[in-house]
């Protein structure tokens, strides 16, 4: 099990700035709330309808190894506009420590960012802040309170204040525990997930689009790749605008569609754009 | 619940609620249902929307117990029949998702219940209403259709029967009791069994979606893993299926995404059938589709990237802007997004990069690109007939402005070098120049081109040969115009003729060569040659890899085959130390000097040698050479022979190995049989000979008489042997032991058993 690779010193600045915005997207997502919880219609699937086209919003979750560095860094830039939650799919959240035969490693669900970030602080602080590993830490904590296993997820349970993440999507994040895709930012962490959704046997019967993004487990890398994440569900979200707007798919007479089905393009067209980012994907069901 | 006199708005916002109330608190769910169910069949659009959502998520979510659900599914039937007729495809998703969750539930309910006719019927109807929408409904339907279908299947066949693996929440045909009025069994498998022929035909049709495809494939794992009776169907299928078949001769990179999660969707299903049932009958096709699937992947990746950089001129301009940015974004991590508009190019010759400070090549002096990886491009590599349209094509569409600018950055840079061509390390010039990021670019993609000059390059000064010549700079001087060519027009060039070899130093080259070579073959991971590759043995193509089995076949070759030439020269001339006999001797010095890692080499070797010393006596006959095969072979022998250990299998291996025993060889083995230590290893290697070889059986056999007969000390362990292979010694023996008793008395037990016979 890899651990999240040791930084070089001047990326304590890059994650500085991203604390700092992630402390604006914050208010910004407070003042947004009250003004959205007023006209929030409620959906079902993403695919359900709102008053307004604006409106609609397609659900995320983003999934890395320790849901850490390059989940969380997608998770904080998806949620100024979107839904959306986060996983890793280790068996243990794994930081780098004073040596690499010496990681820190922590409990998934159980112990919270701000424990880690308390902890590492303590033990050597100047160690951690040239790593990045006490920014990275500062900026999940005002995140959510604790990393998430995938294997763990009781997918479908409801999401409501008690999860304590900033969810994106008006203030409701993703309340009724479920998501439209699922972005996964390495391969094998993308192989962990649709395994487990096999092996749960779908008891849902709902699609959901699993999509590997290929990110070096990096600060670096985390921010580039949470741009081409941000773009990527950009693209979907407009490409689903505009299939819910058809009278007509494909001549067969039906109405109002849904991005299912383009799924496969809009991806090959990002990946045009963001080719070092190798991306895979899968349809599969909750 | 909420009138529907109430508007469009306060009514959507009255379900919302409602739906937050059954989130907190689950227990009201059934009570909401209940209650909405009236307006979701009703006439505004918007809230039939979100009812069939609400129903799906009804029946999907894990809060509500199977009882609950199985009471609210009963009174969802006909709302579920009305809202299949709508033509909005995200309704019927809704619809869909509802009815694969509802179906399991229901077929308990009539399993329990026999007679509920009304209640199947309308089961039924749903059915074959959605069964119906699988062929004409938009894809996103379909992949609900094919869930709702794959649902069905699972119901409508037997499950797993070992009482320890079922799972008893499952409903399965098992669960169907006997003569049940409404659920014929046979006619309830044969609907399944037809459902997954239908189900398993999309891999078989042309050009069908591809989400589709996947969204099949991720479905059968279940039906493998709990459905034994439809397992070996399932899984032919899925092998039949070759992601790879319908690769169009140009791929984009959407065929390519859509192949690459193909193959992974094979492989994460077969995988997952693998880890579930590791010893299932199976496993070899499957490992072996799985290897199948992972070599044309690369063969893909290969031609993908080959057909990249060979797409036309206008693409690859129009892409590499995008691409580099992208790598620059990636190297400095930039903030920015790439944007979808291009950047309008300013050429401006103030903002320039002056040459690196490199030793002047012409690459250098033309290379006007920024970006490391296209500097580092070798256009050799593109084929002329490739280049050539290329060029053309770019030389027509290259913007006037920045060829000029790229002309003028050159032409500085030229007069510079000319000023100071002494100084290897460029000086900059007076006006340095950077090319703004599109014109980089665009120089960049035409740099990437290569065209080849005859007479430029015939006219190369021999002052720059040390410049190691880029094609690619040529083609941008063509571009330039014949200007500087005219000016670098030195004379005829001609290479000079190399320098006389002496025999002696050819000598020591060679056998400098050869050091090197076995240098390499230490290099790599001895993986012994046992477990080659190529087993084509004498027929095996030397240098056909570049690995240790290559390398090592190649040194051999050179020993046996490569210089026969010269070695019957150098025999003439007296000289010993031709090269074949030199990598002999390395060869040989290579072997012992660790010899049980390098048994390998030996047993290669000597094969070599002695099919080498076949051929020779077959086409020359009459032509002195001394056979090489024995004399080395008891070289290494006899080298090992004092290092060998009491149970040395190695060395029967060995034995058995190399292709000809002659009775020198056995009679080192002796020797060994003599050794109080290692009798039984020699004695043993006698009998394995005696018993594998037979050509050289006889001779074993000799030599256990005459251990047999001469020394006493080993009677006892070649008593079986001589019994097996030569009783008659034995009977000899017998007569002969009135006049010699003293011989048996003093024997083991074995030797007296046989006199007293």
């Amino acid at each position: 099990m890899a651990t999240e690779p040791e930084v070089p010193p001047t990326t304590a600045i890059a994650t500085e700035t991203t604390t700092e915005t992630a402390i604006e997207i914050e208010t910004a997502t407070e003042t947004a709330t009250e003004t959205a919880t007023e006209t929030e219609t409620e959906t079902a699937t993403a695919t359900e309808p709102q008053k307004q086209p604006d409106d609609f919003l397609l659900r995320f979750c983003t999934v890395c190894a320790s849901n850490q560095n390059r989940s969380m860094e997608a998770h904080l830039v998806l949620s100024a506009k979107y839904p959306v939650i986060s996983f890793g799919t280790g068996s243990a959240v794994r930081l780098p420590g004073p040596s690499i035969d010496k990681p820190n490693i922590y409990s998934f669900n159980s112990t919270t960012y701000d424990e880690m970030y308390q902890e590492l602080k303590s033990k050597d602080a100047r160690l951690y802040t040239a790593n990045g590993l006490l920014n990275m830490l500062d900026r999940n904590r005002h995140i959510k309170a604790a990393p998430e296993r995938w294997q763990d997820w009781k997918v479908g349970v409801p999401r409501l204040e008690g999860s304590g993440a900033i969810g994106g999507g008006g203030g409701e994040g993703v309340k009724e525990g479920v998501v439209d895709i699922v972005i996964t930012c390495e391969e094998r962490c993308w192989d962990a997930v649709v395994d487990d959704l096999t092996n749960r046997n779908s008891p849902m019967n709902r699609p959901v689009h699993v999509i590997n993004v290929d990110i070096k487990d990096n600060h670096e890398e985390a921010i580039v790749g949470g741009k081409g994440i941000l773009e990527l569900a950009d693209m979907l979200t407009q490409a689903a605008k505009e299939e819910r707007e058809k009278s007509d798919i494909e001549g067969t007479g039906f109405s109002r569609g849904t991005v299912d089905a383009r799924v496969p393009e809009v991806l090959a067209q990002w990946q045009e754009k963001w080719p070092n980012l190798p991306a895979l994907w899968t349809v599969t069901y909750f | 619940m909420a009138p529907s006199s109430l508007s469009v708005d306060t009514q959507l916002q009255q379900l919302g609620e409602a739906r937050n109330l059954v989130l907190r608190d689950p227990g009201y769910w059934p009570q909401v249902l209940h209650g909405t169910l009236p307006i979701i069949a009703g006439p505004v659009i918007e809230v039939r929307r979100w009812g069939a959502g609400f129903m799906a998520e009804t029946f999907a979510t894990p809060v509500v117990d199977a009882r609950g659900k199985q009471e609210l599914a009963l009174a969802c039937l006909d709302t579920m029949l009305r809202l299949l007729s709508e033509n909005e495809s995200e309704i019927l998703k809704g619809v869909l998702q509802c009815s694969a969750s509802v179906y399991p539930i229901i077929f308990r309910h009539l399993c329990s219940n026999r007679n509920d006719s009304d209640t199947w019927n309308k089961m039924v109807a749903i059915k074959s209403k959605i069964l119906n929408l699988w062929d004409v409904a938009p894809t996103s339907v379909r992949i609900c259709c094919i869930k709702f279908v794959q649902r069905v299947i699972l119901v409508q066949s037997r499950g797993i029967t070992d009482p320890r693996l079922m799972d008893r929440s499952e409903v399965n045909l098992l669960s169907v009791p006997a003569n049940h009025p409404l659920l014929p069994l046979s006619s309830l498998d044969a609907e399944a069994q037809g459902l997954l022929d239908r189900l398993l035909s999309i891999f078989h049709e042309k050009r069908s979606e591809p989400i589709l495809i996947v969204a099949t494939l991720n479905n059968l794992a279940p039906l493998v893993k709990t459905r034994p009776p439809l397992a070996q169907k399932v899984i032919a299928a899925v092998l039949a299926f070759n992601p790879f078949a319908e690769i169009p001769p140009s791929i984009s990179v959407h065929d390519r995404l859509v192949i690459i999660s193909f193959e992974k969707a094979v492989r994460a299903l077969l995988m997952n059938i693998v880890r579930n049932n590791p010893q299932g009958s199976n496993i070899g096709r499957i490992s072996q589709q799985v290897a199948r699937l992972s070599q044309a992947k690369s063969e893909m990746n290969e031609s993908f990237s080959r057909k990249r950089a060979a797409t036309s001129q206008e693409t690859e301009a129009a892409k590499r802007p995008k691409m580099d940015k992208a790598a620059l974004q990636n190297t400095t991590s930039s903030i920015a997004t790439p944007s979808s508009s291009q950047p309008t190019a300013t050429p401006s010759l103030n903002s320039m990069p002056q040459i690196v400070p490199r030793p002047l090549t012409y690459a250098n002096l033309y290379t006007l690109a920024t970006d490391p990886a296209m500097i580092s491009f070798d256009g050799q590599q593109l084929p002329l007939d490739l280049v050539l349209p290329i060029v053309i094509g770019s030389m027509y569409s290259v913007d006037q402005n920045n060829f000029q600018t790229a002309i003028a950055a050159v032409q500085a840079r030229y007069h510079a070098s000319l000023a100071n061509p002494l100084q290897p390390p460029f000086i900059p010039v007076a006006h340095p120049i950077v090319l703004t990021a599109h014109e980089s670019y665009t120089m960049g993609a035409t740099s990437t081109l290569a065209v080849t000059i005859p007479t430029l390059q015939n006219k190369l000064p021999e002052r720059l040969n040390v410049v190691k010549q880029d094609k690619q700079e040529i083609e941008e001087e063509e571009q330039e115009g014949h200007d500087e060519e005219i000016q670098i027009q030195l004379g005829e060039f001609q290479l000079p003729p190399p320098q006389h070899l002496s025999t002696e130093h050819s000598q020591h080259v060679s056998l400098e060569a050869m050091e090197r070579m076995f240098g390499v073959i230490d290099a790599f991971e001895t993986n012994s040659l046992i477990s080659r590759k190529s087993r084509l043995g004498v027929n095996r193509l030397a240098a056909s890899n570049w690995d240790r089995e290559g390398w090592i076949a190649l040194l051999i070759r050179m020993a046996t085959r490569g210089c026969h030439d010269n070695n019957a020269l150098q025999i003439e001339h007296g000289q010993s130390r031709c090269l074949a006999a030199a990598v002999r001797e390395r060869l040989y010095n290579y072997i012992i000097q660790d010899f049980r890692r390098r048994m390998d080499v030996a047993v290669a070797w000597l094969n070599e040698e002695w099919y080498n010393d076949m051929i020779k006596n077959r086409s020359r006959v009459g032509i002195l050479r001394e056979p090489q095969y024995q004399k080395w072979m008891m070289k290494v022998i006899d080298s090992i022979f004092p290092f060998l250990e009491a149970k040395d299998r190695l060395f029967m291996r060995m034995l058995s190995e190399i292709p000809e025993i002659p009775p020198e060889l056995l009679c080192k083995v002796k020797i060994l049989c003599l050794d109080p230590d290692r009798a039984n290893l020699g004695i043993q290697m006698l009998h394995y000979l005696a018993m594998f070889r037979p050509p050289v059986r006889e001779i074993c056999v000799d030599v256990l008489q005459d251990l047999w007969l001469n020394h006493r000390e080993v009677r006892s362990q070649v008593y079986k042997l001589i019994q097996k292979w030569r009783p008659a010694v034995l009977v000899e023996m017998k007569n002969h032991a009135g006049q010699q008793t003293d011989v048996a008395i003093n024997g083991n037990g074995g030797v007296v058993a046989a006199s007293n016979a």
